[in-house]
């Protein structure tokens, strides 16, 4: 059991210290939000239409812009293979590496999305919400993103590779954290939405791991 | 399955096999392809749809493979996992691009049908949002492919990719219904519209068996030529330690 | 050409000429792939063959 903590705090640091982590995170979905009404122009009834669904879309590059290095820094300095070859099974190793990855840039994405989404003008009694989707769809984004983080593994341009391969497997978690506040938004009932961002979630947790840890096995092997 | 095993471990066999299906199944789907265009062009307009009715001849095939192709490389992906066979993964890597194609077909014929039907060539609809995203899926395949060098460790990490979209695609089919379920504007495909007519369904069945079957030809003949470069490149290394 | 002339040819013969090319693609890339691989393969072993 301590093996997990100590396993969790290493890659909680790792994610949070080395490359910058949340700072980097944070500022790429700052970034982002800000060229919006840039391009869009800044009427406020039009920007207010998007921008719950701007500020999740945001928030799904930004979590896969951090992903990029999850494996390929273990995997460059040998770290992999001492993980392999713990007596941990390498499945649990790479579920706690994607959770230490949602603690240490997925929560303060979370934190940030919903100043992003009201300073682009959506309502106020929607931040509950957008902050409640953008953690839970931080897990979805982190446990699929790893899956493609972890294909990428000594490919030429990996970073590229693993916005490739994963962008098309956020779907169903963009569709169903979108639809929730769009639902929200408009007064209507979120909770489908919610529910069905959240199995996702789960499925991802359930099946990413073991995933990632085939593609790592492959990568060392 | 259990004879998928032993014809895959033996490329002699497939190649024997291969090397009469695969022209044989380019005349069947010849022959058939020239039936369905027959029947096709001689069918009388549609009272609803007029000439356009022609453009289905050719996009439902092409929709129905490009899902056919991705379940053909979804069952090979998981035999080259499961028994390692390289013929698996000659047959995995073969059908992507197959399938590809037949995606890109089915998304610009349906956008040719679309614009006259619809007013417009393109609409979040459910199932042509599903088909674009099976297309990057496709893409995603390939690439991931095309950027590893080791051969061994590319087709490992293509068949464990093949075998998460293969997960995924029934959820983004489904999430995608369900998105165009909150967006009501779009109920372009009615369900339990009038039955087709035989003028119509049969011209459309032997399209569909005519691109069925110029798949199969042309997959075993990618097969063919994966297993050729394969055993070149294994050539070209002995003649190399020599 | 009675094809030419109907209503909405413009977006009839497109999908069909777009079908025709990328059949063609398929078809003359896969033989490609075939054709020059086996070739590679059969001059590779003849020259392994003969220097033996």
């Amino acid at each position: 059991m301590s093996r997990l903590w100590s396993l969790l705090g290493r890659e909680t640091a790792l994610a949070w210290g080395r490359g910058g982590g949340p700072l980097v995170a944070v500022g790429f979905y700052a970034g982002v939000a800000t060229l919006l009404p840039l391009a869009i122009g800044p009427e406020p009834q039009r920007l207010a239409a998007i921008a719950p669904g701007a500020a999740w879309v945001a928030l799904a590059l930004a979590s896969l812009l951090s992903l990029e290095r999850l494996f390929e820094r273990d995997y460059e300095d040998g770290a992999l293979d001492l993980l392999s070859l713990s007596p941990l099974p390498l499945e649990l190793t790479c579920f706690i590496k994607c959770l230490g990855q949602w603690l240490a840039t997925g929560a303060p994405l979370a934190l940030a999305a919903p100043i992003a989404a009201i300073a682009l003008g959506a309502p106020p009694s929607l931040a509950p919400l957008i902050l409640a989707c953008a953690l839970l769809g931080g897990i979805a984004f982190a446990f699929t993103g790893g899956i493609g983080a972890a294909l990428s593994l000594g490919a030429r341009r990996g970073g590229l590779l693993t916005a490739v391969i994963v962008l098309p497997l956020f779907v169903p978690p963009v569709i169903f954290g979108g639809g929730a506040l769009d639902a929200s938004a408009g007064g209507l009932p979120w909770t489908a939405g919610f529910a069905l961002l959240g199995a996702y979630a789960a499925g991802a947790v359930a099946v990413g791991p073991v995933a990632m840890a085939a593609a790592c096995r492959n990568a060392l092997s | 399955m259990t004879w998928a095993p032993a014809f895959l471990s033996n490329p002699e066999r497939f190649m024997a096999f291969s090397r009469w299906a695969a022209p044989m199944f380019g005349v069947i789907a010849a022959l058939l392809g020239a039936a369905g265009l027959y029947f096709g062009f001689t069918a009388p307009e549609d009272y609803q749809q007029g000439q356009t009715v022609r453009i289905m001849f050719i996009h439902v095939p092409a929709a129905q493979m490009s899902m056919f192709a991705y379940a053909c490389l979804g069952v090979a992906s998981f035999l080259s996992l499961i028994f390692r066979h390289t013929l698996a993964d000659c047959a995995a890597q073969a059908a992507a691009p197959l399938g590809a194609a037949f995606t890109f077909l089915a998304l610009v014929t349906g956008s040719l049908w679309g614009r006259p039907m619809w007013g417009t060539w393109w609409v979040w609809d459910g199932r042509l949002t599903s088909v674009l995203v099976l297309f990057l899926l496709y893409i995603a395949y390939m690439a991931l492919r095309a950027s590893m060098d080791d051969e061994v460790k590319a087709a490992r990490a293509g068949a464990i990719l093949a075998l998460v979209g293969s997960i995924n695609l029934p959820i983004i089919h489904y999430s995608v219904e369900w998105w165009n379920s909150l967006h009501q504007g779009s109920s372009i495909f009615r369900e339990g519209g009038p039955a087709m007519p035989p003028v119509f369904w049969i011209p459309l069945l032997l399209m569909a068996l005519a691109y069925m079957s110029a798949f199969g030809s042309l997959w075993l003949v990618r097969i063919r030529g994966e297993v050729w470069r394969r055993r070149a490149e294994a050539a070209a290394l002995r003649a190399a330690r020599r | 050409m009675s094809m030419l002339d109907v209503k909405y040819a413009e977006f009839i013969v497109p999908a069909f000429v777009i079908t025709g090319l990328v059949f063609a693609g398929m078809i003359g890339f896969s033989l490609n792939l075939s054709r020059r691989w086996k070739a590679r393969f059969e001059a590779l072993s003849r020259a392994g063959a003969d220097e033996e």
